[in-house]
């Protein structure tokens, strides 16, 4: 509290301000939710012309002042706080109740290195995400939260309940290093690099184990601060060149003690399923053919060798099912929907706080329990506990103690993309006449995989057989020591560590089709890292001059640890230890260790409360780096003008109105050891171990990366800050960026490191706050932001045109391209004459023109609506979140038209059966079928050529799978009821509450086929705009119960 | 304490910091995973076995089996004809980064160092076996300033790199000193660290590169085979003189089509590799005795028990009938000839250059008259008696093989009555030699001995078109054409990755190629191909 207190005595406590005195008031502030005293609230005296500081509360929430004549109003302001405004009209005492407010009322707000500063004395704008709805309707990855409620993040969100999710602040500045903002948890950065990095789009064998902010407990969460640009987060370093994200936890309210119970269920249901065809069945070509085996001699059509539904019409034939039992061909139209469940997540939390106001405490417990929408899979088990204590030792020390610890058991992660292992692929594109229980008995009495389409795996094998389990530990620690010397020098040392342990298997069982001998591997992968700071503050005021300055000097060090385990032939079925292996196990060790020393600075101004000037500085010397290019220095400038109170504009209309602009230079390294090529030993063959130099080429001398930023903005505050607006634009060039980019293999590699290209990165962001309505009974809050991205590649590597970041099966391309917004999406589009015609060729199929660009990823437009209602004890809020333009590629659709299984595969089917099997005509002569009918021939003819709807050239145009982003999605709705207070009076409960929620409620537009999310991505990397074996689109549904004792 | 103190506390601390620190930040970035450096004794056996790796791995069994008509499957882009950019730039990164990468760090590191000359001539003996393949697959590609780590590497035109690589292999088989140092056993999977072994590969290599181009550049052809075979006993004579490596017992080292076609045979079984209807046309109508190591009966459906070879497609030509329907139809490939045990083994062979083959090069050069110690007829009896001998065939049927009609040196074969064994099912080709012609029956018999080792009968296919092969009916990406069958391709494409990083070299290689970058385009070495008669004109 007497950080606020200096803070307030430095911004705007004005002795010539209480020259004509006239009224002594004093009273009592408390607060609304517990009845307590409130200490360091601001009060504040408004006439007329102007507004002044004037006191603070003391410990026991009394004040006292003198108020000049003229004087009509008194603001009282705190942190968290509803500010409230009270007309003097006279009276000597005036008490006040405040209650908790949404977050744009706030005048203090936390910024990098945890300074806590004064809204209107920032240079740069951030925004702080309202929290109280996370828990009540909560996400399975805290980073889904943000959706829609920051102007100028995008975010991706995880494909499965346990997997990684991705944001980015203002667009892409980095072609192959991270683009994601930092995180930092309570003064202390974490690394969130997503789990899923060994993922790849085709769907290997790798599993996602999802990024450190998805087992964070959204109970312990007090607050969430966004600082959007390397204007804001200079401070922190290399790491924050992407912004930062500051999450605090909450600690011990006040002094008295305190029982918290939270109990939440959400439930999870597919709601929008692709849209089958349910007329033609297993087959090929339109034929049912019979195998003319000698076990067969009748020749009824055996399905087995079928995996597409490009039969004949679904007439009830009778054919041999994959079990080899006869059945009759008929369609199964809910044969995708009765294989999902409702999948259930439960969150327990209990919290105990108390202690008194130099030495409390705040510990709490969560469990949660989450699963999925596909039986058997992602069953996880999470424990948080989470501590905090803060301890006033003496007048000038103080302590802030923060452990977490998370303990993270998920078994059964699901397989991702394309694998063959991934049931939600396998499953989007069954065979039509495909019962459900025609797969159920998966393995035969030898334990082989049994019951498939020979290409097309039994998903209940996938599901039942290769099984994984891990268990993630993780400890996150805080310390903050503050030594305060005298009023206007202080000390601060922090003192943070981040680890954690994860240790898991995957076991694939033998008899699998794909894999008949089995295998196993186990991994554990151990992060340790460690923040070390010491910051001296020295905050003073000279007449009008007041200045904030702290220099500060840090060392961050993470080590990393990965051993891996593997055996590629099992001996008994099922048993899963690595001793059960046919073979030797290979092994592998990888070890990592990565340093940075800084040193840093920085001096505020302000002049008479309302010119402020930021100045700072900060040089890292990074491990990384070669040893004469380690030390890289980058300073930022930034000033703000509040033209209201420097021009004593009348504040009836315009009550605030702010000026600022702001240039920044963040540096950057790189990961460790990426100087000298190494060998590695990568196996024994011929009874002899055998190297490989690496793939990418080093460069010993690497330089550090830089983005400059430069934002300008305005804020603006109407009606008694009743309608407020911010508007920023921001332009960011990143260059001499580290990057891996790809280069011909004929070089002896695959990629080669260099500091080279430019990266520009230009936007406006909006955001529109105001409370239409306020009355006792009745309020209305309302939050609407936007934002444009634009994004240029300027120059990559010298004489590479374009870096591919992401690809499907090498045909599909996503790039970094010179000239173009960063994630082109390139591939083979219809060929079209100078009249934009599609040309199709003499066979009446379509001429493919390969290497165009199709779209990109990137999105035109974000954007997010929250409406928040409250009558007496009820609130509603509900949250519209917008996405427009941009483009993705989906592998799904492809497969499921290509199979044969979606309504969109029926055009010119029964023609085509008609004509060519009925009539007989030859292929060449066709009178009818499928025809692209508004196509033309070469000559300028149009197309008058009938083909097969199987082979009608849909393989070949990668443009038919691309499709519009677009969404406009309900993203939440929660309605809550408070229990009057009267109600729980005689009880020992002080406060309940009941809300129910929906996530996802409601895809109001999309462009995307039925089943298809557009939000869908194969990875949380950079190359973003691939869908591919991704969850149909699912809604989420919850019940919140919180009881406070 | 007062601020004084403090800031003296800090600057000290400061000062103490960074002095240390300097030392730390190197210490922390000395990799701790990977060496800096490995001896050539590691090295060798990497591109080895990533080379039969590459050329017997996927890219044998999906585009070089095929293209050599050893074997077939219906589907598939490759055997389709059309090629999804990722699977050739995989082949394409293997070729240069995991095949020639490892012994050119060996030429680089150590090509100074006097102790390990042998070891370097060796590595480039391989290096120079490995460009053999890559310039036979693509043409013009990058030689002399590849591998160097830069951003952009022009490519050589194919014909400098067969003069190149001829130069290289003649220096590098008269520098090995006999008693100088060598590889150890097991680090040498190709011989063993036999360096007399090493030495009659790279002329019997020199030799199958002259006999190669030996239809586009007849002289230098001429020059080098002469000069090779005035040292005949310094080539290739004997079957332990074999260049050949064999894949490992343990599933890491397992071969590619053990791994495809028997191990996973269930979850692959409409692309299995099944015995091509032409070879079975080949062999079976001259009794051939190693069918039946090639090749299985079929187990299955209604040819059970018989050698039963699957064609190129089942689509029939445009305007054909079959009277008795299309008797491959409802097959599926467990229906037809399986490939025999010999070629599924976990630790099957990869030939790199055999000694029956370099029989039937210097038959091929004493035919021309080129030189050699013996007549074109005792190489070529020399060559089959090899091949059947690798096979463990009783001498007997070795000599009544050797007297078949058509088979015995200069001789034809009377298919009176008989004509449709000969032939494919449609009966538009025929294996029947009509008339005498030693050169056909030279590469026939090349063709035959070389079975499943596809990358060599694919160029020596290209280079001789003298046998008759049934085209594919049914091929995709506009391989076709108008016409809707194309022949056996004559090449890859440049990989995409090369358009998109290397643009400017790969399109200068594309105007060498006097076509467009298709499969269908010929390389310089290629002959024409050669047209069916029955079919209309191609193109």
């Amino acid at each position: 509290m007497k950080k606020i207190y200096y803070l307030i005595l430095v911004l705007g406590f004005l002795p010539n301000s209480l020259s004509a005195q006239e009224l002594k008031i004093s009273g009592k502030v408390t607060n609304a939710a517990d009845n307590m005293p409130m200490a360091g609230v601001s009060i504040t005296i408004s006439t007329s012309s102007a507004q002044k500081a004037a006191t603070l509360t003391n410990e026991h929430g009394i004040y006292s002042l003198s108020v000049p004549h003229g004087t009509q109003e008194l603001i009282f302001s705190h942190i968290g706080m509803e500010t409230v405004t009270r007309k003097i009209q006279g009276q000597n005492v005036i008490n006040v109740v405040m209650s908790p407010s949404s977050e744009q009322m706030e005048q203090v707000v936390i910024t990098a290195l945890g300074i806590k500063r004064e809204v209107k004395a920032l240079s740069y704008s951030r925004q702080s995400m309202d929290v109280s709805t996370m828990t009540e309707a909560p996400t399975t990855n805290i980073i889904s939260a943000l959706s829609g409620r920051i102007a100028g993040i995008q975010v991706t969100p995880s494909s499965t309940n346990t997997g990684s999710a991705r944001i980015v602040i203002r667009g892409n500045n980095s072609i192959t290093g991270n683009n994601q903002p930092l995180f930092v948890i309570d003064g202390m950065p974490v690394d969130n690099a997503g789990g899923d990095g060994s993922v790849t789009t085709s769907g290997n064998n790798n599993l996602d184990y999802g990024n450190v902010l998805g087992s964070l407990n959204p109970e312990d969460i007090q607050n969430i601060e966004v600082l959007k640009g390397p204007n804001a987060a200079a401070l922190y370093g290399s790491r924050a060149a992407n912004g930062a994200i500051l999450i605090t936890t909450k600690k011990s309210s006040g002094t008295k003690f305190k029982v918290a119970f939270n109990s939440n269920s959400t439930f999870q249901r597919i709601t929008e399923f692709p849209d089958y065809q349910n007329e033609f069945g297993a087959g090929n070509s339109f034929k049912l053919d019979g195998s003319g085996s000698t076990s067969n001699p009748q020749r009824i059509p055996d399905l087995s060798v079928f995996s597409s539904s490009f039969g004949a019409p679904m007439m009830g034939q009778p054919v041999i099912s994959i079990n080899g039992k006869p059945k009759l061909y008929l369609p199964q139209p809910d044969n995708v929907k009765d294989f999902y469940q409702t999948a259930s997540m439960l969150t327990n939390s209990v919290s105990v706080e108390g202690g008194n106001a130099d030495n409390n405490y705040r510990f709490s417990y969560t469990n949660y329990l989450g699963g999925s929408v596909v039986r058997g899979i992602n069953k996880e088990v999470r424990s948080n506990l989470n501590l905090r204590i803060l301890n006033k030792f003496n007048k000038w020390l103080d302590m802030d103690s923060k452990v977490t610890f998370i303990n993270n058991k998920v078994t059964n992660r699901q397989y991702m993309n394309g694998s063959n292992r991934n049931p939600v692929y396998q499953y989007a594109f069954m065979v039509r006449d495909d019962q459900l229980s025609e797969f159920e008995n998966y393995k035969d009495e030898y334990g082989n995989e049994v019951n498939t389409h020979k290409n097309f795996l039994n998903p209940y094998w996938a599901i039942n057989e290769n099984t994984n389990q891990d268990t993630k530990n993780q400890l996150l620690s805080a310390f903050n020591v503050n030594a305060k010397f005298n009023s206007w020098l202080k000390l601060t040392a922090k003192f943070g560590t981040q680890m954690y342990w994860l240790n898991g298997y995957t076991f694939n069982n033998r008899g699998a089709q794909s894999n008949p001998n089995g295998s196993m591997s186990t991994l554990n992968n151990t992060l340790q890292s460690s923040n070390a700071d010491i910051v001296l503050f020295a905050n003073n005021k000279v007449g009008k001059l007041s200045v904030n300055s702290f220099i500060g000097t840090g060392r961050f060090k993470t080590s990393i640890a990965q051993n891996k385990q593997n055996i590629n032939s099992l001996i008994q079925p099922g048993l899963k230890n690595m001793s059960n292996s046919g073979e030797f196990p290979s092994v592998s060790q990888f070890q990592s260790d990565k340093i940075i020393y800084s040193a840093y600075g920085s001096v505020s101004l302000g002049y008479a409360n309302y010119l402020f000037m930021d100045i700072t500085g900060r040089n890292d010397w990074s491990s990384t780096l070669p040893e004469n290019n380690n030390s890289y220095f980058y300073p930022s400038i930034g000033g703000s003008f509040v033209f209201t109170d420097a021009l004593k504009i009348p504040r009836n209309i315009l009550s605030f109105g702010k000026l600022r602009a702001s240039y920044a230079i963040v540096g950057n390294d790189t990961k460790p050891y990426q100087l000298i090529p190494t060998y590695s030993f990568i196996g024994i063959y011929n009874n002899q171990a055998y190297a490989s130099l690496s793939s990418t080429f080093y460069n010993p001398d690497l330089k550090p990366e830089k983005t400059r930023s430069t934002e300008f903005g305005v804020d603006l505050h109407f009606l008694k800050d009743r309608l407020n607006l911010g508007i920023t634009h921001y332009r960011t060039s990143t260059t001499n960026q580290i990057v891996t980019a790809q280069i011909t293999p004929t070089s002896g590699y695959t990629s080669r490191y260099y500091n080279a290209g430019e990266i520009q990165n230009w936007g406006t962001e909006f955001t529109v706050s105001g409370n239409p309505v306020k009355t006792k009974d009745f309020s209305w809050n309302v939050v609407a932001n936007y934002a444009k991205n634009n994004s240029k590649v300027k120059s990559l590597v010298e004489g590479v045109n374009s870096f591919q970041l992401n690809s499907w099966y090498g045909r599909l391309l996503i790039f970094a391209e010179v000239g173009q917004p960063y994630g082109v999406i390139r591939g083979a589009g219809w060929k079209r004459d100078e009249q934009g015609r599609k040309l199709v060729a003499e066979s009446g199929l379509p001429i493919a023109e390969s290497n165009l660009i199709l779209g990109n990823a990137m999105p035109d437009w974000t954007g997010g609506l929250n409406n928040a209602f409250r009558y007496k004890n009820f609130t509603v809020s509900f949250l519209m979140d917008v996405r427009k333009g941009g483009s993705f590629y989906s592998g799904t659709y492809r497969r499921e038209y290509l199979s044969g299984a979606i309504s969109s595969t029926m055009p010119g089917r029964e023609d085509y059966y008609l004509h060519s099997y009925i009539y007989g005509e030859a292929k060449a002569n066709l009178q009818g079928g499928f025809i692209y009918s508004d196509a033309y021939f070469e000559n300028g003819k149009p197309n008058n050529v009938y083909v097969s709807p199987q082979s009608n050239g849909f393989s070949t145009l990668d443009e038919m799978q691309i499709f519009d982003a677009s969404y406009v999605k309900l993203r939440e709705l929660v309605v809550g009821y408070n229990l009057p207070g009267k109600m729980l009076k005689k009880s020992v409960i002080s406060n309940a509450r009941i809300s129910v929620s929906g996530r996802n409620l409601w895809t109001m537009f999309k462009n995307a086929p039925p089943g298809i999310d557009p939000e869908s991505s194969v990875t949380s990397g950079n190359g973003q705009g691939i869908e591919y074996g991704s969850l149909p689109p699912f809604t989420t549904y919850g019940i919140d119960i919180r009881l406070t004792f | 304490m007062n601020y004084k103190n403090i800031s003296w506390f800090l600057i000290l601390s400061f000062l103490i910091t960074f002095t240390s620190c300097s030392k730390e930040l190197q210490r922390t970035n000395i990799n701790p995973n990977n060496p800096e450096n490995v001896d050539p004794e590691y090295l060798l056996n990497t591109s080895v076995y990533n080379t039969i790796n590459l050329f017997g791995g996927g890219m044998r069994r999906e585009a070089l089996s095929h293209y050599s008509n050893y074997v077939s499957v219906g589907g598939g882009q490759l055997p389709r004809y059309y090629t999804f950019a990722s699977t050739v730039n995989g082949y394409w990164q293997s070729a240069y980064v995991s095949c020639l990468q490892p012994v050119h760090q060996i030429i680089l590191n150590y090509g100074e160092n006097r102790a390990y000359k042998n070891r370097v001539l060796i590595a480039k003996i391989f290096e120079a076996y490995i460009y053999s393949n890559i310039i036979a697959v693509w043409g013009s590609v990058p030689k002399t300033a590849s591998l160097s780590g830069d951003v952009h590497i022009p490519y050589d035109k194919e014909e400098d790199v067969y003069a190149d690589l001829l130069k290289s292999l003649k220096t590098a088989a008269d520098s090995i000193d006999l008693n100088g140092d060598t590889y150890i056993g097991k680090a040498d999977a190709v011989y063993g660290g036999n360096l007399l072994k090493w030495k009659k590969f790279a002329n019997t290599l020199r030799l199958r590169l002259a006999v190669r181009i030996s239809n586009a550049n007849p002289a230098e052809a001429q020059k080098v085979v002469a000069d090779v075979l005035a040292d005949e006993k310094n080539t290739i004579i004997a079957q332990n003189e074999t260049a050949h490596a064999f894949w490992g017992t343990t599933s890491d080292t397992w071969s590619y089509l053990y791994e495809y076609n028997v191990v996973q045979s269930a979850a692959h079984l409409s692309s299995l590799n099944v015995i091509s209807e032409s070879l079975i046309q080949y062999m079976l109508p001259y009794n051939d005795p190693r069918l039946l190591v090639y090749a299985k009966p079929a187990s299955q459906g209604p040819y059970k028990g018989r050698f039963w070879g699957q064609p190129k497609t089942t689509s029939l030509p445009a305007g054909v009938t079959l009277s008795g329907g299309n008797p491959h139809s409802p097959l599926g490939q467990l229906d037809y000839s399986q490939i025999g045990d010999y070629f599924t083994k976990p630790n099957e062979e990869f030939v790199l250059l055999s000694y029956e083959e370099a029989c039937f090069l210097k038959a091929e050069a004493a035919l021309k008259g080129w030189g050699g110690s013996k007549t074109a007829e005792q190489y070529y009896k020399e060559g089959i008696t090899a091949s059947m001998g690798k096979y463990n065939i009783p001498q007997q049927q070795i000599n009544d093989y050797l007297a078949t009609d058509g088979i015995a040196w200069n001789t034809s074969v009377d298919t009176t009555g008989r004509g449709a064994d000969f032939e494919d099912y449609i009966g538009i080709t025929s294996s029947a030699i009509l008339t005498p012609n030693p050169f056909k029956q030279i590469v026939m018999q090349e063709w035959l001995a070389g079975f499943y080792n596809a990358m060599d009968a694919w160029t020596l296919l290209r280079r001789s078109q003298v046998l008759d092969f049934a085209p594919h009916f049914n091929p995709d990406g506009g391989e076709g054409g108008a016409v809707g069958f194309a022949y056996i391709p004559q090449r890859l494409n440049y990989p995409g990755i090369e358009f998109q990083v290397n643009k400017q070299e790969v399109n200068n290689a594309v105007q060498w190629l006097g076509g467009p970058d298709a499969l269908r385009t010929k390389l310089w070495f290629a002959l024409p191909t050669k047209e069916n008669a029955f079919l209309p004109a191609w193109r």
